[in-house]
């Protein structure tokens, strides 16, 4: 039986406080970070960019050093999401949301200084975690295709969250997002759809490209629209450090980003931009400051940028468990393991137990050197924003080109982040919100592949969505959902009447 | 439809589109085949999307009619939702949790002729830029694309345009090959292959 | 204008180490053949892989990518040019300038799939190409999971033969290689599975794991950390000889079943126009990279055959298997 718990953990952290360790989990992060605020330069690229850079390091240093890349890239990507509204990747959708809102006010400093608090305490919990969920992490996989289908089903339900306040035009944007996600060779019968023959269409359009043209893309247009000055003033950077009360405020969306990101991690495909933009949404649900949301809550960078660390952890579980890469990023460090003459898997705990309690322990190090890296940092970061607008939009412009085009190494890529850049400006320009389409590009794929999966494996017997308790508990959830949205704003409605007429909220209570 | 003003007409042609692109989204992905031995076949979502969007279309231009007919003389959005009554503390925390305030819209302000020849400007640049990439290579393209953003919308003076795009094209093609060595694509004419671009 | 090396950076993260083979690399092969000024020193190499970074493929080239790298004494960078089911990357090596510059994985048998299925839009063939060589290879093999009642092929295949198109099988992609070895086996064999696809190779590891299908088919190393900490069973390898990381797996031939050996052998070609001391000198630095004992010991690591086969040798055996699976992969395709 594997040993796994706090003592080895220990054990990890002791080897991990050498100063030769210490030294490249800090030139991690710093390369990480520098690589990753490139746009479409993601942590997966990232990571697979500077491999070479580990050439020649024992196995133990490199993959600190590439785990650290790893935190250090997708830390790198929230840092042009607050400044630019670019997201670098898929998983720092949500914290543009309310992360550029706060920039647009002068407040850029206190969310970059909050995200990178709020990842400091995703990747701790994601760690205790890992350690006190990986002896059971083989449950995960309970979840086969007709559970993870549902999954992503109760994943549309977010959509109410963001909305905005006119169901035709939410409706409009999400089927817009669906559409574009059957774009390439459908995955059950491999006919190919929409993609006029081209073999660049075949896998369909890129998330990142599409996104960062959506959002990153019609900002600049909706700017330069203005004049040649783009917004009134060069936006003033007031205060670095959040106050007190933002501190207050990020507190509980950090714990329950973290433990929403640290479950969604384990599944199968741990799909990390939905899972921030659900710990997004659950914040909106939860926060008095409700209506603050999209206007620059700081709840809204804590939840995602917690949950979007917690994932990256526990997603790393199923591959020291079982060898199981689940996502694309793992996969990668998976790649780096073999490469290091490491094999993933339950063995690592067996033949090599110090090397895979000192990268685990190296997660929380990682994001401790990461969040001391950043608070002083978040000073130079800011500078950009004291660029003038009309410097600033070129090297956006030129920015997202390069980036957009490296995602694959095809101009093919610009063209369709120009193309998501455009409709995203008339979106804008008719108040159709952005983030439903967001959401159903994300989910579309997985809502299709994962029903057709379940179908070619029950061949045809819709009844697999009814077999096992997971599925009728997801079942009864997502119902529970549906019915309360539906009637929700009837009981508001006639609450909020009641309320006018002043009744004590002591009889409410009763 | 007298009082057809350019945000309204835009509302109108997005609705149209949607309503148009989803229906023939519709019939295409039905042409997929919509079962399957098993199951669904690869029309079934794309079919379901396209309708969702003409749905969609069609609900936004209702919306729009009822608008246009009840204040025709004021200008008029597609938003009938009349502003919410401002949020107070003191209201109960059950109806906060069952009230969803959804009022993140941004405030577009709508352009003008200029601004609507400056989005051209840029978007007409990149579309080039990524069209002749293969042919002039990264170089000449990020410098003629940064020159024009710079000179036509950011009304820079044309050799500070052309200094800064030089600048930043070499600086960043820099970055990319010897940093991150990572190559950048380079001219197909032989001539400007040649000159090393 | 000149790129400097990319060993700047390296250098800059104190990965000194690279730095010194590089240079001991260059001054160590550099012979006074025709080809001596090829690669100029300080050029850089593109290693195009046709898929995503973490994939087996992009694994493989990584470990090589240094011991070619010392030997050629000139940057070898690994490029991953994915989509398209590997046509995208292909394309783009088929297109490349045939200076050497730019070479990468043309697997055979698995290529043989991208281009003579015309629905791919693949624009090349056997002919756009030059092989180099094949350093490793990597068996094919059916596993189940460690709970299954078929506890050997032929209990397998006989349940499939009981009930046609009930028993799953898994595959890392539709179209891929899983799935056309699948089309292929119940083409040869006369059996009909129930072929499901999933996303990646490790979701179809995580379903045979889980159960959630009856076997899966695929390359040995993707199976082989299962394998080893019993999570999975191998029933068979598709091939004439035993894995010699499997020597106690019985290959398909020996249970009884005429197939022809799936091993799928990691080619790297240049495009055909490339001159052929350049093509020489490439051999000659990967066959040497393929030799390098760290090399060897991690390419065992990750359950993968190292073994060398020339560029003739490479180029006759993608003739043979193209002539062998042309009209399977015709047929079909005719069927679908």
């Amino acid at each position: 039986m594997i040993n796994i718990g706090f003592d080895q953990l220990l054990g990890g952290l002791a080897t991990v406080f050498t100063p030769e360790h210490l030294l490249f989990a800090l030139l991690g992060c710093v390369l990480g970070m520098l690589v990753g605020v490139l746009p479409g330069f993601g942590p997966a690229a990232a990571v697979s960019l500077l491999i070479p850079v580990t050439f020649g390091l024992d196995a133990t240093s490199a993959i600190i050093m590439l785990a650290a890349i790893l935190y250090g890239a997708a830390y790198g990507g929230t840092t042009t999401a607050v400044l630019l509204r670019i997201p670098g990747e898929a998983s720092s959708i949500a914290t543009t949301l309310d992360g550029y809102q706060m920039a647009k006010k002068g407040r850029g400093g206190p969310a970059l200084v909050i995200a990178a608090l709020a990842s400091f305490v995703g990747g701790l919990i994601g760690v205790v975690g890992f350690v006190v969920v990986a002896p059971f992490s083989r449950l995960a996989l309970e979840f086969g295709a007709p559970e993870l289908f549902l999954v992503s089903l109760l994943g549309f339900a977010l959509i109410t969250s963001f909305a905005g306040n006119n169901p035709a035009k939410a409706l409009l944007s999400a089927a817009a997002g669906l559409a574009i996600a059957t774009v390439g060779v459908d995955s059950g019968v491999g006919i190919a759809r929409f993609t006029f023959d081209m073999p660049e269409l075949f896998d369909g359009l890129g998330l990142v490209a599409v996104v960062m043209g959506i959002f990153g893309l019609s900002e600049v247009l909706g700017q330069a629209q203005k004049g040649p000055l783009g917004v009134p003033s060069p936006l003033k950077v007031a205060r670095l450090m959040p106050t007190r009360t933002d501190l207050r405020r990020s507190a509980f969306p950090s714990l329950r980003g973290s433990l929403i990101g640290f479950f969604m991690g384990l599944l199968p495909g741990s799909p990390g931009a939905a899972t921030s933009l659900a710990s997004y949404a659950a914040e909106k649900k939860l926060s008095k400051h409700r209506h603050e949301f999209g206007k620059g809550a700081v709840e809204g960078i804590a939840g995602p940028e917690s949950a979007n660390n917690a994932l990256a952890v526990s997603s790393m579980i199923p591959l020291f468990t079982l060898g199981i890469p689940t996502s694309a990023t793992v996969a990668i460090m998976a790649g780096a393991f073999t490469m290091n003459g490491l094999i993933p898997g339950p063995l690592l705990f067996r033949d090599n137990p110090d090397v895979a309690w000192a990268i685990i322990a190296s997660l929380i190090v990682g994001n401790l050197i990461l969040l001391l890296l950043n608070v002083p940092l978040a000073r130079v970061w800011i500078t950009v924003l004291k660029v003038p607008f009309h410097y600033l939009m070129a090297a956006i412009l030129a920015f997202m080109f390069l980036g957009t085009y490296s995602i694959n190494g095809s101009p093919f890529d610009i063209l369709i982040m120009l193309g998501a850049g455009v409709l995203g400006y008339i979106f804008q320009l008719v108040k159709v919100p952005l983030t439903p389409l967001v959401l159903g590009l994300i989910l579309g794929p997985l809502l299709e592949e994962n029903f057709q999966r379940s179908l070619a494996l029950s061949r045809g017997d819709y009844g697999v969505f009814l077999q096992g308790p997971i599925s009728l508990t997801l079942l009864a959830v997502i119902t529970a959902a549906v019915l309360f949205g539906a009637v929700r704003p009837l009981i508001a409605s006639m609450l909020k009447k009641k309320s006018r007429t002043a009744i004590a909220p002591k009889e409410l209570a009763k | 439809m007298q009082n057809l003003n350019a945000p309204v007409a835009l509302e109108w042609a997005v609705a149209a589109a949607a309503t148009a692109g989803g229906t023939s989204m519709a019939i295409v992905g039905a042409g997929y085949g919509l079962t399957n031995t098993s199951g669904v076949g690869a029309g079934f979502f794309p079919t379901a999307a396209g309708m969702l969007m003409a749905l969609a279309g069609v609900l936004w231009a209702l919306q729009l009619a009822a608008s246009h007919r009840t204040s025709a003389a004021a200008p008029v959005t597609g938003d009938t939702v009349e502003s919410l009554p401002p949020h107070h503390e003191s209201e109960s925390a059950l109806v906060a949790l069952l009230d969803d305030d959804n009022s993140e819209e941004p405030e577009a302000d709508f352009p003008d002729r200029q601004g609507w020849a400056r989005v051209g400007i840029i978007a007409a640049a990149i579309l080039l830029a990524a069209l002749l990439l293969p042919l002039l290579g990264y170089t000449l393209v990020m410098t003629l694309m940064l020159g024009t953003i710079l000179f036509f919308v950011s009304k820079r003076k044309l050799w500070i345009s052309a200094l800064v795009a030089v600048g930043s094209a070499l600086a960043s093609r820099l970055v990319f090959e010897v940093w991150l060595g990572t190559a950048l694509p380079t001219a197909s004419i032989d001539f400007l292959a040649g000159l090393g671009l | 204008m000149k790129k400097l090396t990319a060993l700047t950076t390296t250098a800059l993260a104190a990965s000194i180490a690279l730095a010194l083979t590089g240079c001991g690399g260059q001054g160590g092969s550099t012979s006074t053949t025709a080809a001596a000024d090829f690669p100029k020193a300080g050029s850089t190499l593109e290693w195009i892989v046709p898929g995503a970074p973490g994939a087996a493929n992009d694994t493989l080239a990584r470990i090589m990518a240094p011991a070619v790298q010392a030997d050629l004494g000139a940057t070898v960078n690994v490029v991953n040019k994915e989509g398209g089911s590997q046509v995208i990357g292909l394309n783009y090596l088929a297109q490349s300038k045939p200076n050497g510059l730019t070479f990468g994985y043309t697997n055979v048998p698995s290529i043989l799939g991208r281009y003579l299925d015309p629905s791919k839009k693949a624009a090349f063939d056997r002919s756009s190409f030059t092989p180099v060589g094949s350093f490793a290879s990597n068996d094919v093999i059916i596993g189940v999971n460690k709970d299954s009642k078929y506890k050997t092929i032929k209990e397998l295949f006989d349940a499939v033969k009981a009930e046609p198109g009930k028993i799953t099988a898994g595959t890392d992609s539709r179209a891929g290689d899983d799935h056309i070895f699948l089309r292929i086996l119940e083409k040869e064999l006369d059996l009909d599975f129930n072929i499901v696809h999933y996303g990646s190779g490790g979701d179809k590891v995580a379903a045979l794991v889980s159960g959630e299908i009856d076997f899966a088919i695929g390359g040995v190393s993707s199976f082989f950390g299962q394998y080893k900490s019993g999570d999975i069973k191998i029933l068979t390898v598709i091939d004439d000889e035993a894995s010699s990381f499997l020597p106690e797996v019985p290959t398909l031939e020996s249970a009884g079943y005429d197939v022809e050996p799936m091993t799928n052998n990691f080619a790297v070609s240049v495009p055909s126009k490339t001159p052929k001391e350049v093509v020489a000198r490439l051999e000659s630095a990967l066959k040497k990279a393929s030799e390098d004992p760290t090399v060897q010991e991690k390419l065992k690591g990750a359950a993968t055959q190292s073994d060398w086969v020339s560029g003739s040798d490479i180029s006759a055996l993608w003739e043979k298997r193209e002539q062998q699976m042309k009209p399977v992969i015709d047929e079909l395709l005719q069927q679908q």
